[in-house]
């Protein structure tokens, strides 16, 4: 790339993939996920050239893409990139881009398109994916001369960064690529038709403080802002001067430290007992950065209704969406704490708290104790992350599929800190983990990522074993076998009086799938030795992928029955 | 289930290929029929107003027209009922 700054220095003309190449680049990108082909060739050739400057991940299908460009976002906080070319490259896109925008991740894809002249002809790979795209991205437009790019590039990073993330779809047309202009690049830090308000108004933060200081029994539920505008530290200082019990979405975990004193736990369908009982007490709930999603709230009508509502969220259109609020503030979660924090009183409230933990014992003795402690019979996917989040520590990520593994890892993998969980939430997408675990491998590659998926998830992605092998990527992979598609089958077992519709899933003999691929694959089928094996399989250098055989008919709880209200929470299917 | 209204929606935005799709993609979502449209350039150059006759729910409403300000490319959007609405009524009898 040295000769091509040089070329600019001497005012010469570059092409369109350089330019591209070196938009990257002022915007501090060193990591790509793609994958070539005819209508993005000439920035793959422009890349060959640049190879010193960014390292170029070919994931084996354009969903590994960008599932891998979102792991790296979630770890890192900065924009992940994917590059995929026209028609079918594109639409392979699609279901990243629509986890991405419901999970609020921000994304830059780059697709490439048929020629300016051919666009609209139904020429060979062509399909119109910014139409398809429109209702899943933040932004997209299309580049269809070298001129526009360094301007709607640096628009695109901003946008895809600013406010509540998302992603942004850029497609250029293959002549682009190949024109020649001169380049100079200037980074967008303001729009004038989009304009994120980040400080919450005054009066507002006033009347909330006022509300919380004479609040009786007072409930913090916190999601993913945040995590997002990095304010964990700020949360964790709101929540211990003020004295209040704080529980997080999925999303949110890791905003808070597990093991908190005021950290109570999951929220919703599958969270903690204590949490979702207790919303049906509080007087008083602040909600930061989370979105009431109906995985949250259960019975929406029922939920929260003696309570009165603070609702902070940086996106307007969350506020007064699925629940009516008493207070809805716009503004950035760190901001809005950090105005909150001086104007509320040092304050305890002992009993309220007391109570939680009393809830949470009980779903300790029902459930807790025999999924991460099972005496008899086969491994419980509880006990494997439970025993795993030992070995591998407290610095370690998270990554998971979608299904039961996942809600078993949410609730028995303590993270310590913020960023330490990658996992599909709005979309619930299968086959998320594994290209996901990738991403966030390369984002922090100091870092340990063990990934946990399921047989029925592991199929739908399982390419990538290939580019976690080919890429030495150290990934802990561990399969939680069952045999079945657990999370459908649990709900066929409790609401379809047990008919198992199209939920027994056979598959390859994962050991030697993943040996095939490249990497070391074990087998853990017994609890000897207390998980020795375990210990030994995670401590191997390279990627592993450990297939462990877990109890077949496993159900997580306690569990919110669809359509009833949270307080009505189970502890078990009898 | 609440009564459904007809309303009148507003939305001032920077005009480029494929605003009325993101505008209209929005009331198509939630499988809102749009009964009329007008898109005109405004007397601020770039600047497109779209007016839209909608019918359905008030509480639809409120959402559909923050999901419509939301867009990138959108500057302000309002229902009739609305205190903008009524400013820009002022606004058009003053320049009339």
């Amino acid at each position: 790339m040295e000769k091509l700054e040089d070329r600019i220095m001497a005012g010469r003309e570059i092409s369109g993939g350089e330019a591209i190449l070196l938009s990257f680049l002022e915007e501090g990108v060193e990591t790509m996920f793609g994958y070539p082909g005819g209508a993005i060739m000439p920035l793959y050739d422009a890349l060959h050239q640049a190879e010193d400057c960014f390292r170029h991940i070919l994931t084996r299908h354009e969903q590994g893409a960008v599932h891998a460009a979102q792991g790296y976002a979630r770890v890192t906080g900065r924009t992940g990139i994917c590059l995929a070319t026209s028609g079918p490259g594109a639409t392979n896109l699609l279901t990243g881009i629509a986890d991405a925008y419901l999970d609020s991740t921000p994304l830059l894809c780059i697709t490439g398109q048929v020629v300016d002249s051919l666009v609209g002809t139904d020429a060979f790979q062509e399909t119109d994916i910014l139409t398809i795209s429109m209702a899943v991205t933040k932004w997209n437009t299309r580049i269809s001369s070298a001129g526009e790019i360094p301007a709607t590039l640096a628009k695109a990073f901003y946008i895809a960064g600013a406010g509540r993330p998302g992603p942004v779809l850029i497609d250029i047309t293959k002549n682009v690529f190949s024109e020649r202009i001169k380049f100079r690049y200037s980074k967008c830090n303001s729009l004038q038709t989009y304009k994120p308000i980040i400080q919450p108004d005054l009066e507002q933060v006033i009347k909330a403080a006022d509300w919380i200081n004479n609040a009786k029994r007072p409930l913090v539920l916190f999601g993913q802002g945040i995590i997002l505008s990095k304010a964990s530290e700020q949360l964790r200082e709101f929540v211990e001067k003020a004295g209040i019990p704080a529980a997080a979405t999925l999303l949110g975990l890791s905003g808070l430290p597990a093991g908190h004193p005021l950290f109570m736990g999951m929220l919703g369908m599958h969270g903690n007992y204590a949490p979702n009982l207790k919303t049906g007490e509080t007087d008083l709930v602040l909600a930061i950065g989370m979105r009431f999603d109906d995985r949250v709230t259960g019975k929406v009508s029922t939920y929260l209704r003696q309570a009165r509502i603070i609702h902070v969220d940086i996106d307007p259109t969350e506020l007064d969406k699925n629940m009516e609020t008493e207070l809805e503030i716009q503004a950035d979660a760190k901001a809005f704490l950090k105005s909150l924090i001086p104007l509320v009183r040092e304050n305890s409230h002992d009993e309220w708290v007391e109570s939680f933990k009393i809830l949470g014992e009980e779903e300790f003795n029902a459930v807790i104790e025999k999924d991460i402690h099972p005496r008899s019979g086969k491994l419980t996917m509880g006990e494997v992350i439970h025993e795993t989040a030992k070995i591998v520590g407290p610095r370690a990520i998270v990554v998971t599929d979608v299904g039961q593994h996942q809600m078993k890892a949410a609730r028995y993998f303590p993270l310590k800190t913020s960023r330490t969980l990658v996992t599909s939430g709005g979309l619930g997408t299968m086959g998320f983990g594994l290209p996901a675990a990738l991403g966030a491998q390369l984002g922090m590659p100091d870092r340990t990522v063990v990934a946990f998926i399921g047989d029925g998830g592991l199929q739908m992605t399982m390419q990538e074993l290939v580019t976690i092998a080919a890429e030495k990527l150290p990934v802990k992979i561990i399969v939680l076998n069952n045999g079945f598609l657990g999370m459908v089958r649990q709900w066929q077992e409790l609401f379809f009086e047990r008919r198992y519709a199209s939920t027994t899933l056979s598959g390859p003999d994962f050991v030697k799938l993943a040996e095939a691929c490249g990497i070391k694959g074990i087998r853990i089928e017994t609890r000897d030795n207390n998980l020795q094996e375990l210990k030994e399989a995670i401590a191997y250098e390279g990627p592993v992928l450990i297939e462990v055989e877990v109890e077949k008919e496993e159900n997580v709880f306690p569990m919110v029955p669809p359509g009833a209200a949270v307080t009505e929470m189970i502890l078990s299917g009898e | 289930m609440q009564t459904k209204k007809q309303y009148l929606v507003t939305t001032l935005a920077q005009d480029r290929v494929g605003l009325l799709s993101r505008v209209a993609m929005v009331f198509s979502r939630r499988g809102i029929n749009i009964e009329s449209l007008q898109l005109s350039e405004t007397a601020m150059k770039g600047i497109a107003q779209i007016s839209m006759v909608v019918t359905t729910e008030p509480g639809t409403i409120k959402q559909v027209v923050k999901q419509i300000a939301k867009q990138v490319e959108v500057m302000q959007a309002y229902s009739n009922e609305q205190p903008e609405f009524s400013a820009s009524l002022e606004i058009h009898r003053q320049v009339v």
